[in-house]
C-alpha cells in the first residue's frame, strides 16, 4: 500500500475513533463555549473536526443525561457548560484512559526493550 | 452548499429544531460546510428520529422495524421468486425458438411437432400450439376440455411487433401456463406458442410464502419483545451511559 494511501487511512482511522461526548466534555472542562468554539477547540487540541450533526447530536445527548446544561442565549449562539455530573463523569473516563494509555506505553516500551514479542 | 446544509436542518423532528435549529444554522453559517457536512447531517437527523425523546418515540421505533422486517422479507422473496419464476419460461424459450428456426427454414410442422396430447389441467409436460399469421391453429398439441385453449387477443399481436412475448396465460381459472410466444417467417409467417403448466412452480412459490411469512413472523416476534425489553430497561434505567 502507498505512503499516502497509509496516512489518510490511518486519519480516517483517528477520525472513526473519536469520541465526540468525551471531547465536547473536555472542551467545556475549561469554560462555558457555544457549538462553533466547541468545533475549533477541538479541532485545536484533538485535530479532530467535528461536523455539526455529530456535534448538535452529542450535545443534545448530554443535555438529556444532564452532563452539560445550556446557558442564556447570545443572539442565536447559545453557550453550555459542564455540570458536576459531567465533570465526574470526565474524571472517570479520563481516570480509565490513563490506565489504557499507562498499560499501552508499559507494553510497547517492554517490546521495545526485549526486540520483538513476548509470548 | 450552505443552502442544502440549511435544507437538512429542517429533516429533524420538530421538538429538536426547536430547541437547537436556531444554535445549528449560526454553526453552519460560520463552518465550511463540504459533503462531509452534509452526509453528516442526514445521519445527523435520522439518529434524531430514533432518539430524540418525544411523544410516540417508541411508537416510531416499533413501526420503522417493522417496515424494515416486511422490506428485508418482501426482497428475500422477491430475489428468490422471480429466478425461480423466470426459470420456469425457459424449456418453453427453447421449444419455441427451435420451432420457429425450424418454420423460418422452410421445414414442416410435422419435422418438430407430433408429440403425445397434453391435457393442461392434468399434465406437467410442455405443450405447443403453431398458429398462422392471421391465427388460426395450424397444430396443437395441448387441449382443454378436448379442445385447443384460445390465447387471449392481443398477445399474437404484441409478438407480431415485438418477435417474441413471455407470458402467464390462464386459459380457465386454476390453469395457469408459462407460455412463450415466437414469430416465424417461413410458410407465409405466423406464430409458434410453447407452454407448460405452472403448477409445479406455484407450489413452489407457495411453500416459499410460507416459509417467508414464518421468518416474518418470528423476526417481528423477537423485534417486539427485544423493544419492549429495551423501552422498559430504559425507564428504569439510572446512571449515566454516554
Amino acid at each position: 500500500m502507498r505512503e499516502g494511501q497509509i496516512q489518510r487511512d490511518q486519519g480516517e482511522l483517528n477520525h472513526r475513533f473519536s469520541d465526540p461526548p468525551l471531547l465536547i466534555l473536555i472542551s467545556l472542562s475549561s469554560g462555558p463555549k457555544h457549538g462553533y468554539a466547541m468545533m475549533q477547540d477541538i479541532l485545536e487540541f484533538s485535530g479532530t473536526q467535528l461536523e455539526p450533526g455529530t456535534l448538535y447530536g452529542a450535545l443534545a445527548r448530554l443535555e438529556r443525561l444532564g452532563l452539560i446544561a445550556p446557558l442564556a442565549s447570545e443572539d442565536r449562539r447559545r453557550p453550555y457548560r459542564i455540570t458536576a455530573s459531567g465533570e465526574a463523569w470526565l474524571r472517570d473516563r479520563l481516570q480509565v484512559l490513563e490506565r489504557i494509555s499507562e498499560t499501552s506505553r508499559r507494553r510497547l516500551a517492554l517490546r521495545v526493550a526485549t526486540g520483538g514479542w513476548r509470548c | 452548499m450552505l443552502r442544502l446544509a440549511k435544507w437538512l436542518v429542517r429533516l429533524y423532528p420538530r421538538g429538536w429544531r426547536q430547541r437547537y435549529a436556531d444554535e445549528m444554522m449560526a454553526v453552519l453559517e460560520q463552518h465550511s460546510v463540504t459533503w462531509r457536512t452534509l452526509a453528516d447531517l442526514a445521519v445527523g437527523a435520522i439518529v434524531a428520529w430514533f432518539t430524540w425523546e418525544r411523544p410516540g418515540l417508541w411508537g416510531f421505533r416499533y413501526l420503522s422495524g417493522i417496515c424494515l422486517v416486511s422490506l428485508i422479507a418482501l426482497c428475500t422473496y422477491c430475489a428468490i421468486q422471480q429466478p425461480m419464476r423466470w426459470a420456469a419460461n425457459e424449456p418453453q424459450l427453447r421449444i419455441a425458438r427451435a420451432m420457429a428456426q425450424s418454420l423460418s427454414a422452410g421445414l414442416p410442422v410435422s419435422a418438430r411437432a407430433g408429440g403425445p396430447v397434453v391435457d393442461l389441467p392434468s399434465s406437467l409436460d410442455p405443450f405447443m400450439i403453431v398458429y398462422d399469421q392471421d391465427g388460426r391453429v395450424r397444430y396443437a398439441n395441448g387441449v382443454l376440455d378436448g379442445k385447443t385453449p384460445h390465447l387471449p387477443d392481443g398477445v399474437l399481436a404484441y409478438t407480431a411487433v415485438h418477435g417474441r412475448d413471455v407470458v402467464t396465460w390462464q386459459p380457465e381459472p386454476g390453469v395457469r401456463i408459462a407460455a412463450v410466444v415466437e414469430h416465424y417467417a417461413g410458410h407465409g409467417g405466423g406464430f409458434v406458442l410453447a407452454g407448460r403448466s405452472l403448477r409445479v412452480t406455484e407450489e413452489d412459490e407457495d411453500a416459499l410464502l410460507r416459509g417467508i411469512a414464518l421468518a416474518w413472523g418470528v423476526a417481528v416476534g423477537v423485534f417486539t419483545a427485544g423493544l419492549l425489553i429495551w423501552r422498559r430497561r430504559s425507564r428504569i434505567a439510572s446512571g449515566l451511559h454516554v
